[in-house]
């Protein structure tokens, strides 16, 4: 099915998602080896010491496929000469098999979860640029890209920075740095040239590479939500604030090109001044004068979701921490609101596959820290993330702050959870008395928007002046056919088709005019690839490429 | 008060309109005295209706202010009245409305629910055009007007004109109104011209206070002379002449000895005035007082010792009280609701003139079904909520039961836009204060609390199941400058959406929106209008420090010819094939389908036959419109012209999905097209539905227009001002010269008969304006005065797709203030090769 897969061009095509090739392994610092670029000793060493990882999934990003035979050869040839030595040592010996993850079905961020459960394998290794979204699926080995960074001058290039933009105000007391995950193998060296700036407190994240050896567990995140205060975010970041010190006290230095993360961290942290410094052009600027706009955008989608009746939740990927419990809490809330939703899950996203689901006005997408945002002109309907749908299914009592902006899927699942309590307690103290259909005000074209509802309390009642105009006819019951109760998506269906100028085919087609069925008469049907029926007069499309 | 609202035939609705600084505001103060609101000397000191901060600072009025005011007429002239009436109280509703062109927009909603206009004219400058704008809207709401030539002791004291020659420039503005009036006159409202022997037509001064129809002066010598009021007063006008000698009328200005004689209107009417205007600015004591004994016009004992203009105005207001005669002028001459809405009901009601609304706004029945009209809201003092404002044309509005309240976008039958809630409670407004009623019957105008939360700037209240939506207004302006705002600081972007919402329901035209970009744009009618939006967002609405970009137009992007090749795009997948070419429309089919007069909603085969016959379409083709766009309306068709293409109807919905998006933003500058025909040539489609699902079809639509737009010679249109400017002759030179450098041209110029004046009409880009004002200003020692107001989209030189011109240049710098890649694209990035 083409309209579903993704078009083989796209091999070929820049990678969404901004991948630069130059964050990738191979180009990064082609002074190393393949065997060091790749880590492969580490990477073995981690696997040999335990004995539970004998089938590897081996998951690298389309530009690097190219190096995974080698890689595979390498990792294979570690495993033998282990099998050798223990055979040797009579020890037991362990069989281990790696295998390379073809086209990934997400984006290459993000551990591919859905393959390697298809293998199954006990352990993945995740080659290339990561986005670090928490994955408890499985055990996943990060190899991050090496690239060179020169400490000093970042150092000084981000303290001028700062400096120059201060404009006599005093320069927050403390700094936090991020950094590209691809110099994440320089910490140990550089992070004194970086931290000896005296006078400002400077902590740098660290990349926590997740310990492999833990049990998948289902997160159960209203239990730990300590953890998040802490400043260990849901990625794999992690800072230790002094007493009394958190992230919002901090000035933010990033180091690295510019990408959908940094982008994203700006806008999860727009009270936050935050300072980039690119290794390639050797230059500090402020970004976060930038934020205002970037998150003006947000809040135009949130707006341009208003009106939406049919909201598709987009399952951007999956084994990510929390995803799934979420996919479940959106669709009950969207329920919940007298929305009707579909769960969907395309792979990769493409403006038409996402098009081809003409019926559904906005959506809402469930992915990680870095693909979990799509904000491309090319998209026909919205798409929010889950924080954004929450607002917006709210309406006018949304209390849109740009600083509680997130990506993360769990303070978003607590805040649901806070919410229906909050609601609860509201229905138990004030009565009937809440106008919830009053209209929006949606910026998105400056004027006012009813949203239909539908499932709501008195729905019972609303379900016939409900039905279309042109509905009617479709009543009419066939002789012995059961009269099909709508449901309350049916009518959601049956509104939408209601606007449409075709509708389908004659769902009485057959019957006669009592009502009698006479089925026609069997025919062979359609048989072979899309591109290439051949039944009918029309048949030869497909054949112009 | 009450008992007063629920006789219809007893009610006055009115709007005061006029020119910027006619004095409609004075006026209106002056009538307010006389219901005793403000204190009889304060009148013309005081402005009872610029009750906000900066229409005090300007001086000028920017929102319409209404006022109930009860007058009592004298019971003998009850007789006069030529409508039915009970007794002689009256309820008089007025509103005053500002006379600048950026705020026609509440011109609009104020003669919206009123019957009757009260048309003021400066004596000295005549009618304006502002003047012909407002009466000419007046006319088609079929708003009945009445005349007032103001500011008389203008020309009294600082022209100091002779008799003959003031009755002849009350000719010339009378007739410059009725001719006006006779160009844009509705057949159903009849003659409507004013006609000062028909006490039609009142002369005097706002700011002194006085004011008088010949009717005043026909009672007065009908007394005297005991003859009938109504056969005198005819005399005091045209060409009458009275021989004091013979004691005969004549209407010839000489007697039998050829001796000149003098107007009637002159020696009777003028005569007095001018006695009381020289005796008591040439300090004549003895003059006065015999003059008072006369005029039977007695002082108060401190008013005694007044002199000059002081005493001149204490004079006139008691001779000719404004109040008084205006009063009396609106009273027999205006329509009450009950007259009025029998007419009316065609022009305001959307559904069939049998249905049950219809027929209780003709008869402006309280007991019938509500239909109320809100036309605007009014900011109460509780920051964020709005008095709707509007006037209940049948029933009665009152709190408690649910109404239903019906959006500009309910449709009858469907529940879009459409809310059952109770009205909360009823107001009336006076001026700047309101004050609590129980409920409120027919014919009358009210502020309803509670509705504000379901409208955004107007709609249709009602309580019957049937009902259709009341018309909505159109407004002669259009919010064609915009202008990004940003908050200085990020955090208090929840603030400025708050704020954007209330501002975009505070005034009727503003409009508040985000861009593509993420900008919030707040568009405005011209720059003063946007000045005083700004302002009020800054300051009121959303209370937070803004930065403001400069002033920028929005622009249409257009076709001038047709495609020079059929353009092709074929789907992702491939297997489907869309064969497009693209034409311009027509200006005037353009025009016809801005103004609603070729709508979507018309019946194919009507709109298909006015097609043909106006704007020489062929039939079959103008059958096969498949939609209009952008937003399903605008001046843009998609047009079938395929040939027995199989499953097409099946891709018509993503068909018109992708004609709507590519019309929304056009190839060159993602702005809006307009006027561009797009033409189906064909379609090749693969046979099994799942490949040609929206998805592939809608994104190729689009591809496909674009392909065909940039293949048509591409352009760009402006939008253009409208300007008069008012300049006397010593001053032309510099409006040339200012228009000239901004690529303006006059394209009329005419003096004013009888005054050094000017008025120059020029046609001004938008884009050019702003800061125009005030160089003109400049470049004419403030002599000369200036209006701008939308008029029309003006095609642009050039092609942006022609390397390194003009329009490129200006294309380049609309694609990067949107944040879009700076070049602007080829025809070969959207079309596929077969
Ligand atoms: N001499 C003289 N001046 C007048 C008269 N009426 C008004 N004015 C002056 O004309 C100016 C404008 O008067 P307004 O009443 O504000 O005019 P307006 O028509 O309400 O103006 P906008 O509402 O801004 O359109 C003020 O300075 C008044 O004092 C009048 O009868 N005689
Ligand atoms: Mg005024």
């Amino acid at each position: 099915m083409p309209d579903f897969s993704t078009p083989a061009e796209h091999a070929f095509e820049a990678q969404d998602l901004d991948t630069d090739p130059s964050q990738t392994l191979s180009t990064s610092t082609t002074a190393l080896s393949l065997s060091s670029r790749y880590s492969i000793e580490s990477t073995l060493s981690h696997i040999l010491a335990n004995d539970a990882y004998r089938v590897i999934a081996l998951q690298f990003p389309d530009e690097l496929l190219h190096e995974s035979v080698l890689v595979y050869r390498m990792l294979m040839k570690g495993f033998k000469e282990d099998e050798r030595r223990r055979r040797a040592d009579g020890v037991e010996v362990v069989e281990r098999q790696c295998y390379v993850l073809g086209d990934s079905t997400y984006g290459s961020c993000c551990p591919d979860v859905l393959s390697s459960l298809h293998l199954p394998a006990d352990l993945l290794v995740h080659y290339g640029h990561a986005c670090l979204t928490r994955t408890e699926a499985l055990p996943v080995l990060y190899v991050f890209p090496k690239r060179e960074l020169d400490a000093k001058s970042a150092a000084r290039e981000l303290f001028s920075a700062i400096t120059a933009d201060a404009d006599g105000e005093a320069i927050g007391e403390n700094v936090v740095v991020l950094w590209d995950v691809a110099y994440d193998w320089l910490r140990e060296v550089q992070q004194p040239g970086l931290v000896n700036q005296g006078g400002i407190q400077v902590d740098v994240a660290a990349h926590t590479k997740p310990d492999s050896d833990a049990q998948a567990r289902t997160a159960d995140i209203s239990e730990e939500p300590e953890e998040h205060e802490q400043g260990i975010f849901s990625s794999l970041r992690s800072f230790d604030f002094p007493d009394g010190v958190g992230m919002k006290d901090c000035t933010i230095f990033y180091i690295g090109e510019e990408s959908r993360g940094v982008i994203n961290l700006m806008m999860e942290n727009s009270g936050n001044k935050v300072y980039q410094y690119d290794p390639s052009s050797g230059s500090a600027v402020p970004l976060h004068t930038r934020t205002p706009r970037l998150l003006q955008k947000r809040l135009l989608a949130l707006h341009r979701m208003y009106q939406t009746t049919t909201i598709g939740i987009l399952v951007h990927n999956v084994g990510l921490r929390s995803s799934h419990s979420l996919v479940k809490d959106l669709r009950k809330l969207i329920r919940e609101k007298g929305r009707k939703s579909y769960t969907i899950s395309v792979g990769r996203v493409r403006p038409e596959k996402l098009a081809n689901f003409e019926a559904i006005g906005g959506w809402v997408l469930v992915g990680c820290k870095e693909g979990g945002l799509i904000d491309g002109k090319e998209y026909w309907r919205p798409i929010v993330t889950p924080h954004e749908l929450r607002l917006a299914l709210q309406g006018e009592m949304e209390s849109w702050k740009p600083e509680d902006w997130t990506l993360d899927l769990e303070s978003v699942l607590r805040d649901i959870k806070r919410d229906r309590a909050l609601a609860e307690n509201a229905e138990e103290g004030s009565g009937e008395d809440v106008d919830d259909d009053r209209p929006i005000f949606s910026l998105a074209d400056g004027s006012y928007h009813m949203t239909r509802r539908y499932g709501g309390k008195n729905d019972e009642e609303k379900a016939d002046e409900e039905t279309p105009a042109g509905e009617g006819a479709l009543i009419k019951r066939p002789e012995g056919g059961a009269l099909i109760k709508r449901s309350e998506a049916g009518r959601v269906a049956a509104v939408h088709l209601a606007g449409r100028a075709f509708k389908g085919l004659d769902a009485y087609e057959g019957y006669d005019a009592n009502g009698t069925l006479a089925p026609s008469e069997l025919v062979d049907g359609r048989v072979g690839v899309a591109r290439g029926y051949r039944v009918d007069t029309l048949g030869k499309e497909g054949q112009g490429h | 008060m009450h008992s007063l609202m629920s006789k219809p035939t007893n009610i006055r609705n009115m709007s005061v309109i006029a020119h910027v600084d006619h004095g409609k505001s004075t006026l209106t103060d002056s009538l307010v005295s006389k219901a005793g609101i403000i204190a009889g000397a304060k009148a013309g000191d005081m402005r009872f209706t610029d009750t906000r901060q900066d229409e005090i600072d300007r001086g000028i009025t920017i929102k319409s202010t209404a006022i109930s005011m009860y007058f009592e007429l004298e019971k003998d002239d009850v007789a006069d009245i030529a409508q039915k009436t009970e007794g002689n109280e009256f309820l008089i509703n007025l509103i005053d409305s500002p006379g600048h062109v950026d705020f026609s927009s509440e011109v609009t909603a104020a003669l919206r629910v009123t019957d009757g206009a009260l048309v003021v004219v400066d004596t000295i400058e005549g009618v304006c055009v502002q003047t012909e704008t407002v009466l000419r809207q007046s006319l088609t709401e079929r708003v009945k007007p009445v005349l007032v030539v103001n500011k008389v002791d203008r020309a009294l004291l600082e022209l100091q004109i002779s008799k003959e020659d003031l009755y002849q420039t009350f000719c010339r503005t009378i007739e410059s109104v009725n001719v006006v009036i006779s160009t844009y006159a509705d057949e159903t409202l009849g003659d409507v011209q004013v006609f000062p022997e028909k006490g039609t037509v009142a002369f005097g001064s706002g700011l002194h206070g006085w004011a008088f129809t010949l009717r005043q002066f026909a009672t007065r010598y009908a007394k005297k002379f005991g003859v009938d009021k109504n056969k005198l007063m005819p005399k005091l006008w045209g060409d009458n002449y009275f021989n004091p000698k013979t004691k005969k009328w004549s209407t010839k200005p000489t007697d039998a000895d050829g001796k000149p004689l003098e107007r009637a209107f002159n020696s009777f009417v003028l005569d007095p005035i001018y006695r009381i205007f020289s005796a008591v600015m040439d300090f004549k004591k003895e003059e006065i007082t015999t003059l008072l004994e006369k005029l039977e016009v007695k002082l108060l004992p401190e008013e005694k010792d007044l002199e000059g203009k002081p005493l001149l105005k204490t004079i006139m207001r008691k001779f000719l009280p404004a109040g008084d005669s205006l009063l009396e002028m609106i009273v027999i001459n205006l329509p009450s609701p009950a007259t009025a809405q029998r007419y009316r009901v065609e022009t305001l009601y959307e559904g069939p003139m049998d249905d049950e609304s219809a027929i209780a706004i003709r008869d402006c029945d309280p007991n019938g079904p509500l239909m109320c009209y809100v036309s605007k809201m009014v900011p109460t003092s509780d920051k964020g909520r709005f008095y709707a404002f509007g006037r209940v044309f049948s029933g009665t509005a009152k709190a408690g039961p649910k109404v239903r309240i019906q959006g500009p976008n309910f449709v009858p039958g469907k529940k879009d836009d459409s809310f059952i809630k109770p009205i909360q409670r009823t107001v009336l407004m006076m001026g700047r204060y309101v004050e609590a009623i129980e409920d409120v019957p027919a014919g009358n105008i009210v502020g309803l609390v509670g509705v504000d939360q379901f409208l955004l700037k107007s709609g249709t209240l009602t309580t019957s199941e049937t009902a259709h939506n009341m018309k909505v207004m159109k407004f002669s302006v259009s919010p064609v400058v915009q202008v990004a705002v940003e908050c200085k600081n990020p955090a208090d972007l929840p603030k400025l959406v708050e704020g954007l919402k209330r501002l975009s329901k505070s005034d009727p035209c503003v409009k508040s929106y985000m861009a593509e970009t993420g900008e919030m744009i707040v568009a405005g009618a011209g720059e003063l209008h946007l000045e005083i939006c700004l302002n009020d967002l800054e300051n009121d609405h959303a209370g937070i420090p803004l930065k403001k970009s400069d002033p920028v137009v929005g622009y249409k992007e257009t076709v001038q010819a047709e495609s020079s090749m059929v353009a092709l795009s074929k789907s992702q997948n491939k297997h489907n094939r869309i064969y497009m070419t693209a034409a311009p429309l027509d200006e005037e089919l353009s025009k016809a389908i801005e103004t609603g007069k070729v709508a979507p909603r018309d019946d194919f085969k009507i709109r298909a036959r006015l097609m043909a016959d106006e704007f020489g379409w062929d039939v079959t083709e103008a059958r096969k419109i498949w939609c209009f766009g952008p937003e399903g309306t605008g001046p843009n068709l998609l047009v079938d012209t395929t040939k027995a293409v199989q499953y097409l109807n099946e891709i018509k919905d993503s068909c018109v999905a992708g004609f709507q998006w590519a019309s929304k933003e056009g190839a060159c500058a993602e702005e809006n097209l307009r006027g561009v025909r797009f033409n189906i040539m064909d379609v090749t489609l693969h046979s099994d539905s799942i490949h040609r699902g929206t998805g592939q079809i809608m994104p190729t639509t689009r591809r496909v227009m674009l392909a065909s737009q940039l293949l048509s010679t591409p352009g760009l249109q402006e939008p253009m001002f409208l300007v008069e400017i008012q300049v006397p002759e010593s001053a032309q030179g510099g409006v040339y010269s200012c228009l000239n450098v901004r690529r303006g041209h006059v394209f009329h110029s005419e003096q004013r008969v009888g005054t050094p004046m000017y008025t120059m009409r020029a046609y001004l880009p938008v884009s050019e304006s702003f800061g125009f004002n005030a160089d003109l200003r400049q470049a004419t020692g403030g002599q000369a005065f200036p209006q701008s107001v939308f008029d029309h989209w003006s095609l642009m030189n050039g092609t942006p797709i022609e390397k390194d011109s003009k329009l490129q240049a200006l294309t380049v710098s609309i694609r990067t203030r949107k944040g879009l890649k700076p070049e602007v694209p080829t025809y070969d990035q959207y079309y596929d090769k077969l």
